[in-house]
């Protein structure tokens, strides 16, 4: 879809929009064409960013001297690097992942977007919570969920003692007690536990560690991170984990994830937003509401509890409870 | 050109506007290439998933609000500022028009836009400036990944700081004749 902009009635809209197809105007888009097409086509997609040197593409002929003297030196790395490069690559990569943890350490509170998207099979539509984007806080073992949905907003998140709660409404909120959670809820909690600061240690116990040294030229440290073959672990296929190389913070987390009960895999990125001192009230429900307020759980008004939560999360609201409330087999 | 790809005529016709718009929003010509290069690179990948020609410049958009957001974002944790600096303060783009005169007018109003538009925050300036490529609301939404609500605040709040800022101009233009 190219569109045509039309003139608007609006001066200042219209002024700018003169501009900005003035600008469009003056561009020399053919080099940056070309040289998009001929990467499509050649398919060197993947090392972008190792044929990209501050946006700008050598030309052919220095790729092609660029290239002979790789190989050649390639050859010669390869074999006398093998026995030394990797198992110190392994070393650096997870000293800059223990680096990272550390910092997890600190009493702050982090701020992530999230967003889940389903690789092949149905993930998430399996587990039918509203989840595409969303904000997440978190801080320990706890977190908080921020979902906006039209005009709507809402929050959610889990205590230290795993109890769900919901604020929808500056003086109201309900509890969902632990054994009381349904499989979307536990589900949900489960994706939401699966922040950085949980997975860095599992990454190091689980996974074979590789480090991008390219992406150093572009002031990031790039560490892949797959399962090693003897690894009993088996719900995570493999992560990217983008660290700043001054702060060593996580900036960006990619995991491919594969669900329990399906081959079905999702691959859910979280990116950093915030840092912050940490703000303990906003992960219990009180910290969210604003006194007076009203608390419905599984003692007072339950049903009314369950008709609030449909409409929050659809007519699938079964799946966020077990069934009769029985006792949860863990 | 002799490269025969069957989406050529959409990266043809799609690039100016996708790097128009990436430069807008990180006003550095280079970052903005790289950027554009990345994303078309990406969504040319996943080609088979999205009819290209229907959608793709919406797509195309988005991702580049996407990367120019994230590398913002990574900057400003780096170097630790408070504000959007990511925004070079001099506009760089070379402009040509035949009359001297007219040539140093454009290139003032010009500059000042490109300032004004460099104060802004950035998901204010993606609004504004995909409001005044044309395109409406829901779709400014969808774009910046937001609500119809919040994207009808980002263009109101960048339209009236832009019209405190190129009141002048603005006069100007309402006092001269309409071609």
């Amino acid at each position: 879809m190219n569109r045509e902009s039309k003139p608007h009635s609006d001066p200042l809209l219209e002024l700018l929009r003169e501009h900005l197809e003035r600008q469009e105007g003056s561009l020399e888009i053919e080099p940056l064409a070309t040289r998009i097409i001929r990467l499509s086509r050649s398919q060197e997609v993947r090392p972008l960013r190792r044929l990209s040197v501050q946006g700008r593409v050598k030309p052919r002929s220095v790729w092609v001297v660029w290239a002979l003297g790789m190989v050649s030196l390639l050859v010669s790395v390869s074999v006398l690097g093998w026995l030394v490069f990797n198992p110190s690559n392994q070393v650096q990569a997870e000293q800059a992942i223990r680096q990272a943890e550390e910092l997890f350490q600190l009493p702050l509170e982090r701020s992530y977007l999230v967003e889940v998207r389903p690789e092949n099979g149905n993930a998430v539509e399996e587990h039918p919570l509203p989840i595409r984007k969303m904000r997440l806080w978190a801080a320990g073992d706890k977190f908080r969920v921020e979902v906006t949905g039209g005009n709507f907003r809402w929050a959610w998140g889990r205590q230290s003692d795993g109890t769900v709660w919901i604020a929808w409404y500056p003086h109201r909120g309900l509890r969902i007690a632990p054994d009381e959670q349904g499989p979307a809820l536990r589900w949900a909690c489960e994706l939401f536990s699966l922040r950085p600061e949980a997975l860095l240690s599992h990454i190091l116990a689980h996974c074979r560690l590789r480090e991008d040294f390219d992406a150093r030229k572009s002031h990031r440290r790039i560490i892949y991170a797959e399962p090693r073959p003897w690894s009993r672990q088996t719900w995570l296929r493999r992560a990217i984990v983008e660290l700043d190389p001054e702060s060593k913070a996580v900036l960006k987390l990619t995991l491919t994830r594969v669900h329990k009960h399906s081959a079905a895999t999702s691959m859910v990125t979280f990116t950093l937003i915030e840092v912050r001192p940490v703000e303990h009230l906003r992960y219990e429900l009180e910290g969210n509401l604003t006194d007076p307020f009203q608390i419905l759980d599984r003692h007072f008004q339950p049903d009314r509890r369950r008709r609030i939560l449909s409409r929050l999360v659809g007519p699938n609201v079964d799946a966020w409870f077990l069934p009769k409330q029985s006792k949860a087999s863990g | 050109m002799g490269i025969d790809h069957p989406l050529e005529d959409w990266v043809r016709a799609t690039l100016p506007r996708a790097l128009g718009y990436a430069r807008a929003l990180l006003g550095d010509p280079v970052a903005a290439e790289d950027v554009v290069q990345d994303c078309y690179l990406r969504l040319m990948q996943h080609a088979d998933d999205y009819n290209l020609p229907r959608d793709g410049l919406k797509i195309l958009l988005r991702a580049i609000w996407n990367e120019c957001r994230d590398r913002t974002i990574r900057r400003r944790l780096v170097h630790n500022l408070g504000e959007d600096s990511s925004y070079p303060a001099k506009p760089l783009a070379e402009r040509k028009t035949p009359d001297p005169l007219q040539e140093v007018v454009a290139r003032e109003l010009s500059d000042r836009i490109e300032e004004a538009l460099a104060r802004l925050p950035m998901v204010q300036r993606a609004a504004i400036v995909l409001a005044a490529l044309g395109y409406s609301l829901p779709e400014v939404a969808e774009v910046l990944g937001t609500t119809y609500a919040n994207a009808r605040v980002l263009v109101h709040r960048a339209r009236k700081k832009l019209q405190a800022e190129l009141e002048p101009f603005l006069s100007e233009a309402e006092d001269e004749p309409r071609e």
